[in-house]
């Protein structure tokens, strides 16, 4: 049928263009990395503990793969080997630490930008919809946890509920709604005055379905790439978290608690800066990768989504 | 035979509360209109005709408020005591609206079909199968070649003309008893304007239903209406059958606006214009609104607003002196006879 024929052109020339683009193209290559790295994990780096054999003489499986094994006993960082190709820290293998700190990574970054974004695409467009002294309430809301600096909040949130991943991401959502918020009113209040949405109104259309089917496909897009945006950013925010001990508990795979091993470490032996440089090394070029491969797409989605940009 | 009307609307008065102060943009409006007729409205921008439409449906925005003791029965029942619930199963359903700008008042993220589909679904109880035979239907009906193909395309696909007939189908797919047309053709280069005035002639024949037609060209009106409202400020200045008022027009204002009209039978050196700005609508003049652009004009004017009187059987004309214009009337005619 037509319809069909139509949005696969449409779908088409989205996909040109983004591949015309080598950011964009260098962006997807990289996230498509990352999640091809998070969904083999268990294949690439084998949840199980060496140091610890069962009855059969093979090496034990671990109850929990996101908590490392102690697999040496050294209590400095061990340089790559084959064996561990990224070396050891703290008796653990950074290889693994960083594999399946990718879940790690999804995990958060995913759950915090979906849960935040849609609470924030919930006030927002109440607010910039009915307008009046309901957009004036909940805009001063998010003024008041605009006002308070993001990572006190998440220290002193953290600090009440008590350390943990979850914790950590309960911060995060709480404290970072209000971006997808205000991005979302502006462009309904900039919508809203459109006459498709007086003209739907005069059909008698439901309130509920206007925002749903009229306005919000029509705002939606800033916030997805904002999200996208975000999504990296937000990585590196548990990761500092973690870094202050607030985060993961100590040995999950985690590239944020990973660096928190790091610590002692950093500047390296006496006399050579640069001996432990694998132990910063790795899971800093993970979190950095994986960051730039957010941006470059929320970049790549904006130019394709973006009408002013066309 | 004295037919009941559709709608009637009485002491209609719309105050908008803004910071400066109230701004009275319809303030005491009252008009009829019948089963299958068409009703012009006309006057500048400003006058209040948008309003009246809007608050028809009640759909002003916020700061906009239908003030106590105004009435708008329609079909015998007073719209301005309905609930919310109630207001919406009207609108689209029984009270249809078109708008000035087709390019705008159709969202350009679905497809023709999807919207006009919307209209039919929400107000009628069928499939969606069956819903998109009807919008295919409609879409011949208001002229669209090749509508089962057309049905699939975004607005931005199709011209204005085009786009208006789509935004007709959409308003007619519920066969409405009412639709109100505020300026439908304004943004139309001149050719499409015609066709799309006839359409809505042909298809108000065939459904029978009333219109109520807003625009600022008297033209259109002397065309498609069969009768008029003229509104100055806010208020109905001058009512009556389209050929009475544009024959023997009795208000200043109207007979204003008909001699500003170009006309190709006598040589004019300069167009009229009426003197003077449409007031602020904060600071209208204290008696009648038109006073201070009036030729007509005595002191009275411009301390106590003259009520609506009826001059002759269904005309009513809101002015001291509308003898004087008839008097300036009978002189220019005889002016042109020689």
């Amino acid at each position: 049928m037509s319809k069909e024929r139509k949005m696969n052109t449409e779908l088409r020339r989205t996909m040109r263009k983004i591949f015309r683009n080598p950011s964009a193209v260098l962006g997807f290559a990289l996230l498509i990395f990352f999640v091809i790295v998070a969904i083999f994990a268990p294949l690439i780096a084998e949840p199980i503990n060496p140091m610890m054999l069962d009855d059969n003489g093979n090496p034990m499986k671990l109850d929990d793969p996101y908590v490392m094994p102690i697999i040496t006993w050294s209590s400095t960082p061990v340089p790559p080997s084959a064996d561990h190709p990224f070396g050891m820290i703290q008796g653990r293998d950074i290889f693994y630490g960083v594999v399946w700190g990718t879940r790690t990574a999804f995990f958060i970054g995913l759950t915090v930008t979906i849960i935040s974004t849609l609470f924030g695409i919930l006030i927002g467009s109440i607010s910039g919809y009915y307008g009046g002294w309901i957009d004036e309430v909940l805009m001063r809301i998010t003024d008041v946890f605009m006002s308070i600096p993001f990572l006190l909040a998440a220290m002193v949130l953290t600090t009440i509920l008590g350390n943990g991943i979850d914790k950590v991401m309960i911060a995060m959502t709480v404290f970072g709604w209000m971006g997808a918020a205000r991005l979302i009113r502006a462009n309904i209040l900039q919508v809203k005055e459109e006459q498709y949405i007086l003209a739907s109104k005069a059909l008698g259309v439901k309130d509920y379905f206007i925002i749903m089917r009229h306005v919000l496909p029509n705002t939606i897009f800033p916030v997805l790439i904002q999200a996208s945006m975000r999504m990296g950013s937000l990585v590196i925010t548990a990761a500092g978290l973690s870094f202050l001990g607030l985060g993961a508990p100590l040995g999950y795979a985690d590239w944020g608690s990973m660096l928190n091993f790091t610590r002692n470490w950093i500047l390296g032996a006496s006399g050579s800066t640069f001996s432990y440089w694998y132990a910063v090394f790795y899971p800093g070029m993970a979190m950095v990768l994986f960051v730039l491969a957010w941006n470059l797409v929320g970049d790549a989605l904006r130019d394709v989504f973006d009408p002013r940009l066309k | 035979m004295e037919k009941n009307p559709l709608l009637s609307v009485r002491n209609l008065r719309t105050y908008f509360y803004t910071e400066d102060g109230v701004v009275k943009a319809v303030d005491g409006v009252d008009f009829d209109v019948y089963e299958g007729e068409t009703l012009g409205i006309v006057g500048e921008s400003g006058s209040g005709k948008s309003v009246t439409s809007l608050a028809i449906l009640r759909l002003l925005d916020p700061k906009g408020k239908i003030e106590e003791g105004s009435e708008i029965i329609f079909n015998g029942k007073n719209l301005l005591t309905l609930t919310e619930d109630e207001m919406r199963r009207i609108r689209g359903n029984d009270i249809a609206m078109i708008f000035q700008e087709p390019m705008v008042a159709l969202n350009p993220v679905f497809t023709i079909g999807d919207q006009i589909m919307e209209a039919i679904l929400l107000h009628q109880d069928v499939d969606k199968k069956k819903a998109r035979e009807m919008a295919i239907d409609m879409l011949r009906k208001v002229g669209i070649p090749e509508p089962e193909k057309r049905i699939d395309e975004y607005p931005h696909e199709l011209s204005g003309g085009m786009r208006q007939r789509a935004m007709i189908a959409m308003a007619l797919s519920c066969r409405p008893k009412l639709l109100i047309a505020d300026e439908p053709t304004t943004a139309l280069d001149v050719t499409i304007q015609a066709q799309i005035l006839e359409l809505m002639k042909e298809l108000q024949r065939e459904y029978g239903m009333a219109i109520i037609l807003i625009t600022h060209d008297v033209g259109v009106i002397a065309e498609n209406a069969d009768r008029v409202v003229v509104m100055y400020g806010g208020k109905v200045m001058e009512t009556s059958d389209v050929r009475t008022t544009f024959k023997t027009p009795k208000h200043p204002y109207t007979w204003g606006l008909l001699n500003s009209i170009p006309r190709l039978d006598i040589e004019q050196e300069r167009l009229y214009s009426i003197p003077g700005m449409v007031p602020d609508p904060l600071h209208f003049p204290v008696g009648c609104r038109f006073s201070n652009r009036c030729e007509f004009g005595e002191e009275k004017c411009s301390v106590e607003m003259p009520p609506l009187v009826e001059v002759e059987s269904a005309h009513m004309v809101r002015c001291f002196f509308y003898h004087k214009v008839e008097q300036a009337q009978k002189l220019s005619k005889a002016g042109e006879g020689a």
